[in-house]
């Protein structure tokens, strides 16, 4: 297990290189003085000029930039804002907490929508349930999250009047309030491909010979659905759970914009749309960092519950 | 079935008259890729018909009628400076399918050379390629084009070219499945047997069979560049006022959701239509040109 996280985290490296090297050249081949298009291109005091210059080494050879960068970015230096006069990292940490509360939230609602709805699809293939499941997971795929936002909005906050339609609320169970129709508009979308994949891998599962044996030997249909199926076609569902992640992040900016929350997503699409670039270079950095994480531990995961995978049976 | 893959022309496939027959009969009885393409189909109208289709000037505002709901006048009602949001829907096509068309045009035109290319040459090269991939797959399209938005600043031409680029992999990883398999064929190495030059070679065998993988990845990256671009819009990262434009009329809809929810709706279902569309056809398309993996 230990070698199966080793070497998986050598090969993230060169991710995090990849990443690194596009946005930090990116601003650099951008025609004009860097400094300024840090600021966004306004005008600013000859001091504050000095100070980014000094911040981010630009009148160093590019390659020593480069270094010196990583180098704080491997101690945790993520850059400074100098529009809002802070450090990056503060500014991250500060919306993290509410960031982190719709993500857990929102794939926890897909899983549940989801997995029964895919095994129950698998089960009884073309029933009602079936094509119920399929249109969802095809409207679902294709609408886009802020518009079921905004649907989820008309209905429940202006039309019903029983759920807060903005902002994030006074902490506690407000914040929960306020929590739950972002969660559900991002769940309907990420549970869309879920479904589908539960389904297909069901499927797939449901036709091998060892299911025929189990129900030969007696077995229940629960036991054998559940135990026997839906355990093997656990590892495709995890696949594209993991892979969603990406999707989860896009999603959480998208929707944190859409309900006004105050998160990661509305810091990131606020320094864009004011061009703060060190705030944007940072965040960056910041979520493929994260995204590396996640898929370590999605790969562990798998070592978890496919031996094949712990003992290198799988490449 | 042994001639037919001796024959270059047999494998060139829709070339051929009677597979192209048969493509079509089997287009036709997939009810899913029909639906697509009549989608499709619609908005490529809208696109090249927008002004005589539109009923009004998508950019003239009458004051008064601002926010007007739908009626016989405004089919769709009208937007908060008086515009008529049916005419700007139609044009809105062109900002958002053309957009999202040239961005799958773009990693075409990259992805399809650098694909035959990586597996072609094989060893290191092939390696380092395929590792970028594997990073750009992984990591959402959007966010890096955030980053591209930020230095580079907002508009639908940046946008555009971030994420044609940012596409190039879905594109290139397909091409380069195709020459691999393609490369070890008979045929081909019949061909370099016989000394024919290795541009003739991918001519004529690799690029015709790359043609089938690459409609079909390509109807589905339509769908997730209209998402895309519809999204930096919504943020007011790409299409800039007031040129209509699908995403921007759905954040302008926002906020005036309460007294006119009418203009977030119709944009929204918009958005959902087109992408569905092409969701549908590249499905079908798979279905009908890989029954292999269809089976699935």
């Amino acid at each position: 297990m230990a070698r199966l996280i080793v070497t998986r985290l050598l090969t993230l490296v060169p991710m995090m290189f990849v990443i690194t090297s596009i946005v930090f050249f990116m601003v650099r081949f951008v025609p004009g003085d860097p400094a300024r298009i840090m600021v966004g291109g306004q005008r600013t005091t000859p001091a504050t000029l000095e100070a980014i210059r000094k911040q981010y080494n630009l009148d160093k050879p590019l390659l020593t930039q480069y270094g010196m960068w990583v180098e704080d970015l491997v101690h945790g230096d993520l850059g400074r804002s100098f529009r809002q006069r802070q450090d990056v990292r503060v500014l991250i940490a500060d919306r993290l907490g509410i960031t982190l509360q719709l993500a857990g939230m929102s794939f926890l609602i897909s899983l549940l929508i989801a997995v029964p709805l895919g095994i129950i699809a698998a089960v009884r293939r073309n029933s009602w349930v079936d094509i119920s499941a399929t249109v969802f997971s095809l409207i679902g795929a294709s609408s886009p999250v802020f518009f079921t936002s905004i649907l989820l909005i008309l209905v429940f906050s202006y039309k019903l009047n029983v759920m807060p339609a903005l902002g994030r609320g006074d902490g506690g169970l407000d914040t929960f309030k306020h929590l739950i129709m972002p969660a559900l508009a991002l769940g309907f979308s990420l549970a869309a491909i879920t479904t589908r994949i539960t389904r297909s891998s069901m499927v797939e599962a449901l036709t091998q010979d060892y299911i025929e044996t189990a129900r030969s030997k007696g077995l229940s249909s629960r036991s054998v659905v559940m135990k026997h199926a839906f355990r093997n076609a656990l590892i495709p569902i995890i696949t594209v759970a993991g892979l969603q992640f990406g999707y989860l992040l896009v999603g959480t900016v998208l929707v944190d914009y859409t309900f006004g929350l105050g998160g990661l997503g509305a810091l990131l699409v606020d320094s864009v749309q004011r061009r703060d670039y060190p705030v944007v270079q940072g965040m960056t950095i910041f979520v493929a960092g994260v995204f590396i994480v996640i898929n370590l531990g999605v790969d562990v995961l798998y070592g978890i519950i496919d031996p094949r995978v712990r003992f290198g049976g799988r490449g | 079935m042994a001639a037919e893959i001796l024959t270059p022309g047999a494998v060139a496939g829709a070339t051929t008259p009677s597979t192209w027959s048969m493509f079509l009969w089997r287009l036709r009885s997939n009810s899913k890729a029909m639906i697509g393409l009549g989608i499709v189909i619609f908005l490529l109208i809208l696109i090249v018909f927008a002004p005589l289709l539109a009923p009004k000037d998508p950019n003239f505002g009458v004051l008064p009628d601002t926010l007007a709901s739908p009626s016989r006048d405004y089919l769709l009602g009208a937007d908060k400076n008086g515009r008529d949001v049916l005419s700007r829907l139609i044009y809105g096509t062109r900002t958002a399918l053309g957009g999202a068309l040239m961005v799958v045009l773009i990693s075409e035109l990259i992805g399809v050379p650098l694909g035959i290319w990586a597996a072609y040459k094989g060893g290191w090269v092939d390696e380092v390629v395929t590792r970028i991939f594997d990073m750009l797959l992984a990591f959402p399209p959007l966010l890096l084009s955030f980053a591209v938005v930020a230095a580079f600043g907002p508009s639908l031409r940046n946008v555009v070219l971030s994420l044609g680029i940012l596409y190039v992999p879905f594109i290139a990883r397909v091409v380069r499945g195709v020459t691999l398999v393609q490369k070890e064929m008979v045929y081909t190495e019949a061909a370099r047997a016989m000394g024919y030059p290795q541009s003739r070679i991918i001519f004529r065998h690799i690029l015709p069979n790359c043609i089938s993988p690459v409609i079909v990845v390509s109807s589905l990256d339509l769908a997730y560049a209209l998402l895309d671009i519809a999204a930096l819009s919504y943020l007011g990262l790409g299409v800039q006022p007031p040129t209509p434009d699908w995403g921007n009329m759905l954040a302008e809809g926002q906020t005036v959701l309460l007294t006119a929810p009418h203009i977030a709706i119709a944009a929204g279902v918009m958005i959902l239509i087109a992408v569905l569309g092409f969701n549908l056809l590249g499905d079908g398309l798979r279905d009908v040109l890989d029954p292999r993996q269809a089976k699935r």
